[in-house]
This record gives structure tokens, C-alpha cells and sequence, in this order.
């Protein structure tokens, strides 16, 4: 597997490192990538051993973090910012678009961050084109991917991972490095809220108070927005359950000067089950769509 | 004993009770204070009524703010609108032992070296001035008009990178809301999330990684 590091790569041609070094010849002001394995790693894997032609199957970004570091989900909350990835498939590849398994809350007060901790995988479910060749060797899928990974302090990383695969016909075998990784993460993937489902918000003085009836009583909630600025990402989510579902008292964010009409983003009820939702927004009492 | 004890006494439970509870609105007065610093002088907001007053939150060790500062575009920012009369105030409330925590010698060398103007560079060690803006991260800007009304409240671009190839083709949100705010116009946009790492304040664990 070739593995290409970028240390400080963008900055480091042009500006930043003629500066540094006339600046400060030792100091650790550049926290950039200088080794991208620092902190944790990337991987690029595949669930299946082999691609067949025409038949869709799953890959992932998996990054191992060393303890206490985090790396961030697609709204990164707080601080931080998500992975960015450019894939590099080779013809008759195609990438669906990047999974995020259901985020954690990254709490350190005054500031709460939304990401994953120990270990992630971000999938992306891989189309290979029905008329690709066969048993002409290792094709190679390669990601190009930049992330921050933070504990208290951030690094900023830059990595190109690879992932030589052969493609060839007959069923498809599990790599079993990975079937169980595969399995628990597609588990962790917001599912699309169940069409009987009822998400409102009612839109108090300081709060959105979002109720979700699910058709059972929830014993707990924690919410992710998908949007920025509409909730204070750090203020305690107040969950109480509700004979059909559960309502959990959102604290308007600081910064949100606009009525809104949606809410958006992922719920996590009991037992790690998150669902994608998207609740209109109503005034208090009136009822009228603010 | 008579009087100011008790002044003392409530300031400092208000101060104590600031990190959630106060919101800071845009369109609504900035809070005053009081900072020092690194020459020792002693700023109050009221100080500057008539006069444009930028806060940038700062921790040089962040990737997010480097790219400001090794890029230059943060000290061309300061140049600019301190030469056209605004007060820009660079705020460093990274905790003693926590990233980014800067003596003011060590500091005055910093912005001597990076050849930045701000106005002044604020030492916010107990993270009071940050609190009471509810600063998130490095670099978190604010722009306050000349009526001290908080106008702006955000991010310092549209790019969230820590990548300097990213400045040039970024929507500077600062330069917007203070160009919109000095000819007379509302700022288009008033509030954005503010990218970059989390201001490692006291009592965070805010410490240096072994």
C-alpha cells in the first residue's frame, strides 16, 4: 500500500515554511501534518475481497485515534471541522455519496463538539460499472483525505490512502478482517425517520421544544443538528418521555437572529437507534409555521 | 469595607454564573470590560464609543488561526482597518499551561516578529472577557459599532480550512460587515459559525498533550 504524506503540504511551497524557518526555527507553531499517522490512523478498506462488475458493494475510511483524540462529524458542532475526501476511483468506479455513522457529543465546557472518539468508519457504497474487465490484476480505489484530529490542542492532517482490488466474477466474499466493522457501523447509519413518525417543534422564548412520537414511549433523546447556528450545540438536551415518543427541550442558539422553518438532523433514542429528522417549526400556541 | 466589598461580591457571582447564561445578540450592546494588555494598559469598551471596535480571538499555535497569521491576510486585516480608524483588539483566552498561552513578552515578540497591528493584545488567562462574549473559537471575531452595538458575530471567512490556499478565494465576513457597517448599511450577514479549534479556557483541561 503506498501511502503518500503531504507535511504542511499547500502552505509549506509557498509561504509558510520560508517564514517558519526565518521565524522560528524550532518552535511548534506549524501544526500541520508533518506525519499523518500522528494521533490515530486512516485506512482505506473494503468489505468484499474483490469487486465484481456491476454489483454495488462497500468501502470505508477507517480512522483508529489514540485515546482522548477525536475527529469530527459532518456538522462538527463547536469547533472542528469534518473530514474532507476527493476520491480517486479508477474508470468504471463510481462513489456513492460519504455515510457518517451517528456522531457522539464531545463535551468539554464551556464548548460541546459533535464527532467520534477510539474508532470510525466513514463508508461510501461502491458502484463498479457492469462491463468492467476481469483478472487483469489489482485495480487501485484511492481517497485523498484531509481531517483535524484534536484533543485539546488540533492537528491538521493530510493523507492519500489506497486500496489495491482485484475485480473478478462470482459471489462476493467478506474480507473477514472487517465483516463485523462493516456490519456494526452500516447499524450506527441514521436511517430515514419511519413514514408514521411525527416530528414538531413548538418555538418558545428561548427554547425549541422538539416532540417526536414514534409510537412508543422513549426513555431518552440526544439530538444532532445538521444545520449551523440554530441550537446551542453545549446547552444540556432536556429529554422527557411522552406516552408516544419523547420531547426534548433545545436551547436556541445565540446566534440565531432568523425564524427557522425546519429542524433538522439526527436522533438518537434508546439503544443507539438514530434516524434522520426533519420537523417543521411551529410558534408557540398560535400554531402558524414560523 | 463598607461599600465595595459587596459591588465586589456580586460582580464576581454574576461573572461566575456568565459562561451559559448570558447571551450576547447580535443588534443588541456589546457588554463592557475591562482587559489588560500586554503593556499593561487597561482598556474598557466604553473607552472606544465612536469608534469601530473588532475583538479576534487569538491562539497562534491553532492550525486555523496559523493560517491566518503565516498567510499574513490576518495582519493585512488589522493594517487596513486600524489605519482606517477602527480598534482591533486581539483576545488570547487560552488558560496558564493550556495551548496558546502566551507571557505578554512572549506575546509582544509574536506580533513584532508576525508584523501585526492590532490595536492591542488582550491577556484573558482566566477566560472572563471570552465568557462574556461566549468566545468558541480561534479565530472567533466579533465587530462592534460605533454605538457599541454588536453587528457581527462569527467566523472570519467562508472557508473553514486550516489550508492558506484557502484565503484568497474566501468571503472575508469581517471585512463585509465592516465595510456594509462604515457606509452606512445593515450587515447582510450578521452571524456565521465560527470555525477553528475550541479556546482552551481554564478549567477545560485545556492542557498540553504528553
Amino acid at each position: 500500500m503506498r501511502i503518500v504524506r503531504h507535511g504542511c503540504s499547500k502552505m509549506a511551497e509557498t509561504v509558510l515554511v520560508p517564514l517558519l524557518v526565518l521565524l522560528f526555527s524550532s518552535s511548534a507553531v506549524c501544526k500541520l501534518d508533518k506525519n499523518a499517522d500522528t494521533h490515530g490512523t486512516l485506512q482505506l478498506i473494503s468489505e468484499n475481497q474483490f469487486a465484481e462488475p456491476g454489483h454495488k458493494f462497500w468501502i470505508g475510511l477507517r480512522f483508529t485515534l489514540e485515546k482522548g483524540w477525536h475527529i469530527y462529524w459532518l456538522n462538527p458542532g463547536d469547533s472542528g471541522e469534518p473530514p474532507k475526501v476527493n476520491w480517486e476511483l479508477p474508470a468504471g468506479f463510481r462513489a456513492g455519496e460519504l455515510q457518517w455513522p451517528a456522531p457522539h457529543r464531545l463535551e468539554h465546557p464551556p464548548l460541546t463538539d459533535f464527532g467520534y472518539e477510539d474508532e470510525v468508519l466513514l463508508l461510501a457504497q461502491v458502484n463498479p460499472a457492469a462491463g468492467l474487465a476481469t483478472g487483469g490484476g489489482n485495480t487501485v480505489l484511492a481517497a485523498d483525505v484531509e481531517w483535524v484530529v484534536c484533543r485539546e490542542v488540533c492537528i491538521a492532517s493530510h493523507k492519500r490512502v489506497t486500496l489495491p482490488l482485484a475485480i473478478e466474477r462470482g459471489a462476493p466474499k467478506v474480507d473477514p478482517n472487517w465483516r463485523v466493522l462493516f456490519e456494526r457501523t452500516r447499524a450506527q447509519l441514521p436511517k430515514p425517520a419511519p413514514l408514521n413518525w411525527k416530528s414538531t417543534v413548538l418555538t418558545e422564548e428561548k427554547d425549541f421544544v422538539l416532540s417526536i412520537e414514534t409510537g412508543a414511549s422513549e426513555a431518552n433523546a440526544t439530538f444532532f443538528p445538521l444545520e449551523e447556528l440554530q441550537i446551542e450545540d453545549a446547552a444540556p438536551q432536556r429529554a422527557s418521555s411522552t406516552r408516544r415518543g419523547v420531547r426534548l427541550t433545545l436551547e436556541k442558539s445565540d446566534q440565531l437572529l432568523k425564524p427557522i422553518k425546519n429542524l433538522k438532523g439526527v436522533i438518537v433514542l434508546g439503544n443507539n437507534r438514530a434516524y434522520l429528522i426533519d420537523a417543521p417549526v411551529f410558534h408557540n400556541k398560535r400554531g402558524t409555521s414560523s | 469595607m463598607k461599600r465595595f466589598p459587596s459591588v465586589l461580591w456580586l460582580t464576581s457571582i454574576l461573572l461566575l454564573m456568565l459562561p451559559v447564561a448570558w447571551a450576547i445578540q447580535v443588534g443588541s450592546p456589546a457588554p463592557d470590560f475591562t482587559a489588560t494588555d500586554t503593556f499593561g494598559k487597561v482598556h474598557h469598551l466604553s473607552d472606544y464609543k465612536g469608534k469601530f471596535v473588532v475583538l479576534e480571538w487569538h491562539n497562534r499555535d491553532c492550525p486555523w488561526t496559523g493560517k491566518h497569521y503565516y498567510s499574513g491576510n490576518m495582519q493585512r486585516l488589522q493594517k487596513e482597518w486600524t489605519q482606517k480608524g477602527v480598534v482591533w483588539f486581539t483576545v488570547i483566552s487560552s488558560a496558564p499551561d493550556a495551548e496558546g498561552y502566551v507571557t505578554a513578552e512572549d506575546e509582544n515578540g509574536f506580533v513584532s516578529k508576525m508584523d501585526a497591528s492590532p490595536t492591542a493584545v488582550l491577556l484573558d488567562p482566566k477566560g472572563d472577557l471570552g465568557h462574556l462574549f461566549g468566545a468558541k473559537t480561534t479565530p472567533h471575531m466579533f465587530v462592534i459599532d460605533k454605538e457599541g452595538v454588536l453587528i457581527y458575530n462569527g467566523a472570519i471567512d467562508d472557508k473553514p480550512t486550516p489550508h492558506s490556499a484557502d484565503i484568497a478565494p474566501a468571503k472575508n465576513y469581517v471585512q463585509a460587515a465592516l465595510e456594509e457597517a462604515m457606509a452606512g448599511r445593515p450587515v447582510s450577514i450578521p452571524t456565521t459559525r465560527p470555525y477553528g479549534c475550541s479556546i482552551k479556557y481554564a478549567g477545560t483541561g485545556g492542557v498540553w498533550p504528553k
